[in-house]
């Protein structure tokens, strides 16, 4: 991370951006496909790790925004003839606008009344879409197939989306809205004694996260090709997406990579076992909660501190 | 004038914090506050950075008004605060700490221009080699450094310092009274708010005195080290000491032969993390007397209380119970031993009523089925309570709601009970209530550990008392004894 290494990293980067690229035309449409999950997971827990890890807002509203991305997506398709990149696109833009109109009362909650807050206003979001005629009530939305958009193309929308959420967080932890936002996660009422205006770095956060969650809902309903409220809405996103975090090391950059990585190859060795598998996912979040709550990259950045002398920064890289 | 208190008020519920204060500190002052626990000085500070509204009054900086401000536009006008117990970001080095500040505080965007200037006041603050440590990682007198550091990097006009000193040891306050001396020198506008008398009395231009919220007296150091009045409350004042004096007459007949120790610490040595709050102190309470436990905030009268109910490890030393060694119980176990204590800041379950935070005060076994008898005696004790029995207790006076709490500690039958702060932030006439009832306790045959800050009301009820400064044992003797030791006066004020 200091100079020395810099090399490496920037080497190991590019090896793996050709690699990436090269997949679609090298692996199975399967593997494509899981390696299409593993980016919008990457990209959704970035988006909440920002708000979460750095800014200590626990929010269980991933499903709300990534519906409205979705629905935002999907209605501009189907009635104005939106490529679905633009009707994504719309669908961040319009995430973003309901996470602004919601922020001013729900920032005045703090820490688990935040968070049930979230809960509730996602859980009452997808009752609504389910009564809603305009979107297409429980029976949902058909989008047309796109022309010409393979899943390849959807493997490298994704894939810039999660390597471009990834780069925001690293650009930001490296500007004053990086240091007002990790302040404010530490002690909010310090963070204000120190000049920070609380409410405002909370919302660039919150409309950040909002956009690239309300990007990816957009992208993965074209992707379907149908949409309905109960599995779009679902609790599931959520959860899926703190699990992924904390699996992977709160608070830190690759914490959420190496997450995701590590959940969808989960998924995959316990495909065969649909019922055990969420009872074992569930199980191994208890122990990792218990035992190295810093998660899997959190803790490799614990044992390296340990190891240089200089001690250096707390936030893994 | 740099910064105006104008006739500022502050209400908590029944509670006057902070009652009609005005304060103006000149470019280049250095003001002290002082007054015992409870007083306002930490309320003035919150109003002053806008924590929460004042309920009357206005406050002006640099002649425009901040009350109404957030705490952030307020610090970003050029006042920094330091906390009572450092609130650092702990996940951040002591750098970026400081970074934070320059960017905010003082409008700036360049992290690297603001790293240079963090480490510049980190290198004043003789924290330079310690700027990329997490700081987690620090000791106390490095935190309290650091907070300083952290109000400095907002390069304000005016630094706001709640109690620097405390928890300090003599020669880390002498460190510490040097830093703040040379900013002074520098021409740093200062408002230091400090328990240790010698410490403030040390650095301030000028030091007003609060006592429940109100300005008691101000004027130069020498003055308040002098002033009758600034003794009488922290020592209290000649007058109670005439009414309850005579009540309480026969209980301070010096006994001849030595009673037997109910409760006896023996070099008890504690503290929190690497911060060590009591130094090998040891003390005695006989079976059936009033024993005073006395001495100003940050003392480690809490600290000594949280030892002996098992709420705090002991670093060494022992605790002995009817003779029994009780360090391997757990907190709630004490309770059924037979201690009982009456907590500081009360703690009642406020939206409870009487009764039922009097029945929670029963749980325990060895009180469980007593428990009518017991809330009848209650009611006797306090007949005040008795026609409140189905009210919440949040609505009740502050007087009521004490009277609650040593009811609700009553409940558990004990053989000792121990008193916290009783008359914290109450009126005068409300404390003399509660202490004849602690005289009808005690006549029962209860063991009672009053701790205080008042000296004349503890000596006047206690047939002894320890004077506790910083963390060790100065004096000790019967009450009639210290009354007529003129050290107490000093030991308590450190002078």
């Amino acid at each position: 991370m200091k100079v020395g290494k810099a090399p490496l990293w920037w080497g190991f980067i590019v090896l793996l951006a050709l690699a990436l690229i090269a997949v679609p035309h090298v692996l199975d449409r399967y593997t494509v496909f899981l390696l299409y999950l593993l980016f919008l997971n990457i990209a959704l827990a970035q988006s909440w790790n920002l708000l979460a890890g750095y800014a200590g807002l626990i929010s269980l509203g991933v499903a709300a925004l990534f519906g409205i991305g979705a629905y935002a997506a999907g209605m501009t398709i189907v009635h104005l003839g939106f490529h679905f990149l633009l009707g994504a696109l719309f669908g961040g833009v319009l995430a973003a606008v309901f996470a602004a109109i919601v922020a001013l009362p729900i920032f005045r909650f703090r820490g688990i009344y935040f968070a049930i807050a979230t809960l509730v206003l996602s859980e009452a979001l997808r009752i609504f879409m389910v009564n809603w005629k305009f979107t297409g009530s429980a029976e949902g939305l058909n989008l047309p197939l796109e022309s010409g958009t393979t899943l390849m193309w959807y493997y490298y929308v994704m894939l810039l989306v999660a390597a471009g959420a990834t780069l925001l967080v690293v650009v930001i932890l490296r500007t004053k809205l990086g240091m007002g936002l990790r302040a404010l996660g530490n002690n909010e009422a310090s963070a204000q004694n120190m000049g920070v205006n609380t409410f405002r770095t909370k919302l660039y956060v919150f409309l950040l996260a909002a956009f690239i969650t309300g990007l990816v809902g957009g992208i993965h309903a074209s992707k379907m090709g149908s949409i309905e409220p109960y599995s779009i809405f679902s609790a599931m996103w959520t959860l899926s997406t703190a699990n992924t975090v904390i699996i992977g090391g709160i608070g830190t950059v690759l914490g959420p990579v190496l997450g995701a990585v590590f959940v969808i190859i989960l998924g995959e060795l316990l495909a065969d076992y649909q019922t055990f598998h969420l009872a074992i996912t569930g199980a191994l979040l208890i122990l990792i909660i218990r035992f190295i709550p810093a998660g899997i990259w959190g803790q490799i950045g614990k044992l390296t501190l340990a190891r240089r002398p200089e001690g250096g920064g707390t936030d893994a890289p | 004038m740099l910064l105006e208190l104008d006739h500022v008020t502050k209400h908590f519920g029944a509670v006057t914090a902070v009652n009609d204060v005005s304060l103006s500190i000149g470019e280049g002052e250095t003001v002290g506050v002082m007054g015992p626990n409870g007083s306002g000085k930490t309320t003035l500070l919150n109003l002053i950075m806008g924590v929460y509204p004042a309920d009357r009054g206005e406050i002006r900086f640099v002649g425009g008004r901040i009350s109404g401000l957030r705490t952030d536009e307020i610090s970003r006008r050029g006042i920094g605060r330091t906390y009572q117990i450092p609130q650092p970001f702990l996940k951040m080095t002591a750098l970026e700490n400081l970074v934070v500040g320059d960017l905010y505080g003082m409008n700036h965007r360049s992290l690297k221009l603001a790293r240079a200037r963090a480490m510049a006041v980190l290198d004043r603050m003789g924290l330079k080699s310690k700027a990329d440590l997490p700081t987690s990682k620090l000791g106390l007198l490095d935190l309290k450094r650091l907070e300083l550091a952290r109000a400095l990097s907002l390069q304000p006009r005016l630094l706001l310092l709640d109690e620097i000193a405390a928890g300090l040891v003599e020669t880390e306050i002498a460190e510490l009274r040097s830093l703040i001396l040379e900013l002074k020198a520098a021409g740093q506008t200062m408002l230091v708010i400090e328990h240790i008398l010698n410490f403030i009395f040390s650095v301030s231009d000028r030091i007003m005195v609060l006592n429940f919220g109100q300005t008691v007296v101000e004027g130069a150091p020498q003055e308040i080290a002098e002033n009758p009045r600034v003794h009488e409350i922290y020592l209290g004042t000649e007058e109670d000491e005439g009414k309850a004096a005579t009540e309480t007459g026969e209980h301070q007949e010096p006994e001849k032969e030595k009673p037997v120790s109910l409760l006896a610490l023996k070099h008890v040595n504690s503290g929190y993390g690497d911060f060590q709050v009591l130094f090998d102190v040891s003390l005695q309470i006989p079976e059936g007397e009033i024993v005073g436990l006395i001495g100003v905030n940050g003392a480690g009268k809490t600290t000594l209380i949280r030892a002996i109910t098992r709420q705090l490890r002991l670093r060494g030393g022992e605790v002995l119970f009817k003779g029994k060694d009780i360090g391997s119980a757990r907190p709630f176990d004490i309770v059924d031993l037979g201690i009982s204590q009456c907590i500081e800041g009360r703690k009642l379950f406020p939206e409870l009523t009487v009764e039922e935070n009097l029945e929670i005060g029963a749980y325990c076994k060895r009180a469980r089925d007593k428990r009518q008898a017991t809330i009848e005696y209650v009611y006797d004790l306090f007949p005040a309570l008795s026609g409140r029995r189905r009210q919440i207790v949040n609505t009740l006076s502050g007087g009521e709601q004490q009277m609650v709490a040593i009811g609700r500690a009553l409940m558990a039958r004990p053989e000792l009970i121990i008193f916290d702060e009783l008359s914290l932030g109450l009126a005068p006439i409300v404390i003399d209530t509660l202490y004849e009832a602690i005289t009808k306790i005690n006549g029962q045959g209860v063991t009672v550990l009053l701790v205080e800050q008042n000296v004349h009301r503890s000596l006047e009820v206690a047939d002894r008392a320890y004077i506790l400064e910083r963390g060790r044992i100065a004096l000790a003797g019967t009450s009639e004894e210290l009354m007529r030791n003129h050290h107490v006066k000093e030991a308590y004020f450190g002078l």
